[in-house]
């Protein structure tokens, strides 16, 4: 939102024009005269600015509806050129506790985060019917799902995997870096912007970092990109549950499919243990005391640098080393994402892809709506036979979020 | 620039809700002149009618009678509003009780804080006699655990402040939320109060419990005091804590700020005693410049410790009108009987009368959205075609089946069931 | 492609000064080395060779050069020429086809544009000084032609570089032009293709409400709003700038300004161009890779020491539940820290009225006194 003294220019406006009409039918004002005729709407302050800035924007056409929020195209009344994103949240039948999580989360975090690989909240508004508007950037090339599962006709390389890996590196480090935590890191909320910056979206499942002795909750992260300490139900955690995703979102560039596509909990760590190790006392001491950690049928040993090497080559030995790192089973070992970022892969050959050289692929239009629309922590799998478990966000107070 | 200084600027508190105290008096006069003028019109709006036809003129939960307005009298006089100081003096009362209250449900600093910065930002953006603080402190409560990552169930809330329902609790958090103008992370000084005594261990020569005694003083004030008074609007976190921290045990605060804006003069002889001192003339021209330099760093380190310490010094005294000891005097019967109760009195005669009933205020308004045939939002230009259309079959269906107040329920109702969605 | 020749004046096209009239492929029934007549091979093909011109049917060309380097045949003309050299010429008159070859060589050595000068006179004086050169060339006497020749070889070699930039340029205009056109082609095609959509939308969407309305009006129970959720399409005119233009833009380069110094032989007098704009540099050859991209945040104002302990912290950094989750007491410290000091130099007053105190530049002077400061202490 804009830092102008807007408030003030919104007082000396409505106050230098007394009780002025305000034409457009403010409800309030003129349904609750039933005298009829102007001079019967003086809107508040706070009306009179969440007019303001709804007219700073002109909606246009629906990109896309969902359970969870309407999207439609806009652009910028005195820009056309800007075209934004306009995400209506709706009301959700299911909670009856006021304004949803997932809204307050998204304001409250991308009011404070302004960076090029995170997607910008330019506005807020009301609508009428009192649904909240968030105005975002518009970002026309979809989603870096689309490019990996494409694969007939959407064709990638190493330096695009590395150019596409530093933008999301990047936004998960500025994040952490401002002490919050995204918690829904996946190919789905990685947008594609109109020059080929990967932007990281979504932040409905997002929090700040807590303080010792607060307790979270575990039932975060879209499942197949879920670290294992959270599968184990930890209550305290740290950004590495966010590089653990990277990881996974890593690995999916390279190998063009989910990592780890499990269907339940249990799944997972099955898929987890095989992959890349069961955990253990031996590589993550105390894990056995995690409130939901259960005793393995079989224990795979750790898997060594030659194993990755033999699936994810493709991205060179650093490029192996740094995946490996994002994937270690004890969250305290696990990379940050600071020392991802200071990895020497990004410094080996090939450079990463220039933006303007990235592949990108048309149509993103209602695959970015679909995304926007979407609840978070839900994959979304048409047409095929995994679907993920919606994800439940109760809890009384005290239970920690 | 101090690296973390431009990290402060990012922050929403920064960027829009940090006035300078002229700026802030000016927007509370503006804001009450404002309510002044819209309360009248529509209480002289009112009074044109007889009460009966009037079903949106709702009585507030104080039982008070119609302003004016039952009585036809030939020239309707307006009630006494209230001036802004009076405004800020009613609005600090509450925020006791927000204060008060948060204790009393267990909740944490950070949430009981948050919340009491809202609910103090949103009686800038609207007047006291506007919206009703009573309510407002529970849904800046409600709201400030969610503004903080912690959703409770707004049952819990209705039990443990005695409400009769739920709606009252929710019909006004969308208009805290937008009268907040969305900024929802509000910066606190409480991690920071950890900071600066983890910085003070550090330093080793210290006495335990002397930094123990003085943090469990400092945040006491800061549970309280910056509260009360303005000083989130006019000062950081930073500033707020060692302000805090200074009250509590001003050597600390003092020996913090020293170490941080702690400058160093260059000694001359230095120059002197170096090889290089012998060399040739381009060398010296240099240092000479070099020095130069510094002097003028020296005399702007200098100058921004200096006003450093004097912007923390006016915060504590902001802070010190307001100390954790005046708890019983914002809650004393007494005080308020004679301090505030005509205040509050004056309240009951001059609150808007349309806005005054959050519960019904918001229903008033998911009505309006729904006598539209279109729940969308859009260019009301473009509107003109397929929208009056549909507007007048459906004003005339209701011409033909009539309408009346029962079925409101079912419509409301089916259009939340409705796949397009509808209203909060 | 015909290879009738084009009929043409016989002799010397232009330039009454040419040295010599190069015969023309009119005389295109016989061949001057073998006197092959095209009665005798219908599909008799000539070609001819850049170094001197003279053309030959191709089975001369092959009898005579196949084994290796030889001898032009045309009497007089002494040079060697080799087989790859041969090629079928575009023009059927000669002198037309070594002008072409020669003004293409001398475009390959000076392919500045008009942006590259500062005026416009600049340019025409640059256009005017590469005639003259190309006309020595092509019609000026063997001293001209050889000083000539000179000159664009010198030139050449010591421009490589700006040469290649421009020629790049050059191409990469080309291609993004391609590269838009055929994007501004999908994207009307799409469009296109969602108006027909959209606007079949409509009409089932008008279609269905007018139902809906039957329906409900048909067997609606008293007091029910029809249509209560019927959304209707809106359809706004969204600006379609056309993102999809490619972001190639020309790079043009600069070319070193001013003349071109240094002890030169003196026969060839130096070329030299005026006016060129500033070199613009050329894209810097990226630098190292900054994995922060700038926006990397250090403290300034005090280090993250290990030795930070907090009694209320630390009491949880023996809990498990903590410690195996992964909880990040760093994480806390480096916050807590950052927030004791955070806006610790913000001047609210002064910052936040408009048009009185510390203007931006002073704050950010003053600040930057402080960082200088920074580096100067040391916390002890």
């Amino acid at each position: 939102m804009t830092a102008s003294p807007f408030a003030v220019d919104a007082l000396r406006q409505a106050s230098g024009a007394a009780p002025s009409s305000t034409g457009n039918g403010n409800i309030s004002s003129s349904s609750s005269t039933q005298r009829p005729g102007p001079g019967s709407a003086t809107l508040d302050l706070v009306e009179q600015m969440n007019e303001d800035e709804k007219k700073k924007y002109v909606k246009g056409k629906k990109l896309g509806e969902g359970t969870y929020a309407n999207v439609y195209l806009g652009h910028a009344r005195h820009d056309p050129s800007l075209l934004v994103a306009i995400k209506k949240i709706k009301v959700q039948k299911e909670y009856r506790d006021g304004m949803a999580p997932d809204a307050v989360r998204e304001l409250t975090h991308l009011q404070e985060l302004r960076h090029p690989n995170i997607i910008s909240l330019l506005s807020a508004f009301s609508s009428k019917d009192q649904n909240l508007n968030l105005v975002l950037e518009f970002l026309p090339l979809g989603d870096l799902e689309m490019l990996i599962r494409d694969v007939d006709r959407v064709r990638y390389g190493a330096p695009d995997i590395k150019a596409w890996m530093g933008m999301l590196t990047r936004a998960v480090w500025f994040c952490h870096d401002n002490y919050v935590l995204h918690r829904d890191i996946k190919p789905n909320n990685l947008l594609i912007a109109a020059d080929g910056e990967v932007k990281l979206a979504d932040f409905g499942l997002a929090r700040g970092f807590a303080d010792p002795g607060q307790r979270m909750t575990a039932n975060v992260i879209t499942r197949w990109y879920r670290p294992p300490e959270l599968l184990y139900g930890a209550r305290h955690y740290s950004g590495a549950v966010d590089v653990w995703s990277v990881g996974t979102v890593f690995a999916e560039l390279i190998i063009r499919t989910p990592y780890l596509p499990g269907d339940n909990d249990i799944e997972m760590v099955r898929l987890i243990s095989r992959a890349i190790g069961t955990p253990t006392e031996d590589n993550w001491p105390g894990v056995t005391k995690l409130r939901e950690y259960t005793i393995p049928i079989e224990v795979t040993p750790v898997a060594d640098k030659a194993t990755y090497m033999n699936r994810f080559g493709s991205v060179g030995p650093e490029g192996v080393d740094l995946l490996m790192r994002t994937l270690i089973l004890d969250p305290r070992k696990r990379i940050t994402a600071r020392e991802m970022l200071e990895h020497k892969w990004w410094r080996t050959d090939p450079r990463p892809s220039r933006k303007e050289d990235l592949p990108r692929k048309s149509g993103g239009e209602e695959k970015v709506a679909a995304d926007l629309k979407r609840r978070p922590g839900v994959v979304d799998e048409e047409g095929k036979a995994k679907v993920a478990r919606k994800l439940d966000f109760g809890g009384a107070l005290g239970g920690g979020k | 620039m101090a690296t973390e200084d431009v990290r402060y600027r990012q922050s929403s508190q920064y960027r829009l809700w940090s006035f300078s105290p002229s700026k802030l008096a000016s927007m509370r006069e503006t804001t009450n002149a404002l309510a002044r003028a819209s309360i009248s019109e529509r209480m002289l709006a009112s009074n044109s009618l007889p009460a009966s036809n009037n079903p949106s003129a709702p009585t507030s939960g104080v039982n008070t009678p119609e302003p004016d307005g039952a009585t036809p009298t030939p020239t309707p006089t307006l009630p006494e509003f209230l001036t802004p100081a009076e405004e800020l003096m009613l609005v600090t009362l509450y925020t006791s009780e927000l204060l008060r209250a948060g204790e009393h449900m267990g909740l944490t600093d950070e949430i009981t804080s948050t919340a009491a910065a809202l609910f103090r930002r949103f009686y800038i953006t609207n007047s006291i006699m506007t919206y009703p603080p009573k309510d407002m402190i529970v849904v800046s409560l409600f709201f400030g655990c969610k503004a903080e990552g912690t959703f409770p169930s707004v049952d819990h809330f209705v039990k443990a402040l005695h409400k009769k329902g739920p709606e009252e609790i929710l019909a006004g958090e969308f208009l805290l939320c937008q009268s907040v103008r969305f900024a929802l992370d509000v910066k606190h000084p409480f991690r920071a109060l950890k900071g600066a005594t983890m910085e003070l261990r550090r330093y080793g020569d210290i006495e335990q419990s002397r930094i123990e005694e003085a943090e469990r003083h400092a945040r006491e004030i800061l549970r309280f005091s910056p509260h009360m008074t303005d000083a989130y609007f006019h000062y950081t976190p930073s500033q707020i804590m060692l302000a805090a921290l200074s009250l509590a045990d001003r050597g600390l605060a003092e020996r913090l700020i020293q170490a941080t804006f702690h400058y160093v003069a260059p000694s001359t002889s230095n120059d002197s005693d170096t090889p290089m001192a012998n060399s040739d003339v381009g060398t010296k021209e240099a240092r000479r410049e070099a020095k130069a330099g510094e002097d003028q760093a020296a005399i702007i380190g200098s100058y921004v410790r200096d006003k450093v310490l004097g912007t923390i010094e006016a915060c504590r005294d902001m802070l010190s009108k307001e100390l954790p000891d005046r708890k019983d005097h914002w809650s004393s019967i007494a005080v308020f009987k004679v301090q505030f109760r005509p205040t509050t009195r004056k309240l009951t005669k001059c609150h808007d009368p349309d806005r005054w009933d959050l519960v019904a205020l918001q229903r008033r308004r998911r009505e309006q959205v729904m006598d539209k045939a279109d729940s969308e939002d859009g260019d009301p230009e473009a509107r003109a075609g397929t929208g009056t259309a549909a507007k007048a079959t459906v004003d005339s269906d209701a011409a033909v089946f009539g309408g009346a107040l029962e079925p409101r329920d079912n419509k409301r109702r089916k259009v939340l069931d409705d796949p397009f969605g509808g209203p909060l | 492609m015909s290879r009738k020749p084009i009929a043409n004046a016989r002799g010397p096209a232009s330039g009454s000064t040419t040295s010599a009239a190069l015969p023309g492929l009119s005389s295109d029934d016989m061949c001057p080395v073998c006197k092959t007549i095209r009665y005798l091979n219908k599909d008799m093909e000539f070609l001819i060779h850049p170094d001197c011109y003279h053309f030959m049917c191709s089975n001369c060309v092959n009898r005579i050069f196949n084994d290796g380097p030889n001898q032009c045949p045309y009497a007089g003309c002494h040079r060697t020429l080799r087989r790859k050299g041969f090629r079928t010429p575009f023009f059927g008159d000669l002198t037309v086809e070594r002008e072409v070859d020669i003004r293409r060589r001398v475009a390959a050595v000076f392919n500045q544009h008009e942006e590259d000068f500062r005026t416009l006179r600049d340019y025409n004086n640059y256009l005017g000084m590469v005639e003259d050169l190309t006309f020595e060339l092509v019609s000026g006497t063997d001293a001209q032609r050889s000083s000539a020749e000179a000159q664009l070889q010198q030139w050449e070699a010591e421009h490589k570089a700006d040469i290649e930039r421009n020629r790049k340029a050059g191409r990469e205009a080309d291609e993004a032009s391609r590269r838009r056109i055929a994007a501004e082609r999908d994207a009307a095609r799409q469009r296109r293709i969602d108006a027909i959509k959209e606007a079949e939308e409509e009409k089932l969407e008008r279609a269905r409400t007018r139902e809906a309305e039957l329906d409900t009006l048909a067997s609606a129970p008293e007091g029910q709003r029809p249509g209560g959720g019927v959304q209707l399409k809106r359809r706004v005119q969204v600006n379609r700038a056309v993102e999809a233009a490619a972001a190639a833009t020309t790079n043009a380069a600069g070319v070193p300004g001013g003349g071109v110094a240094g002890a030169q032989p003196p026969m060839i007098t130096k070329l030299s161009i005026q006016g060129l704009k500033e070199k613009r540099k050329p894209p810097a050859p990226e630098g190292p890779y900054d994995p922060f991209g700038g926006m990397d945040f250090v403290p300034s104002r005090y280090k993250l020491h290990d030795g930070l302990v907090h009694p209320d912290v630390d009491k949880y950094r023996f809990d498990l539940a903590h410690a195996t989750g992964g909880y990040s007491f760093d994480d806390y410290r480096a916050r807590a820290m950052f927030e004791a000091f955070a806006g610790l130099g913000v001047f609210i007053e002064d910052e936040k009225e408009v048009g009185s105190g510390l203007s931006a530049s002073e704050v950010a002077a003053m600040s930057a006194g402080i960082a200088a400061v920074g580096d100067k202490m040391e916390l002890d």
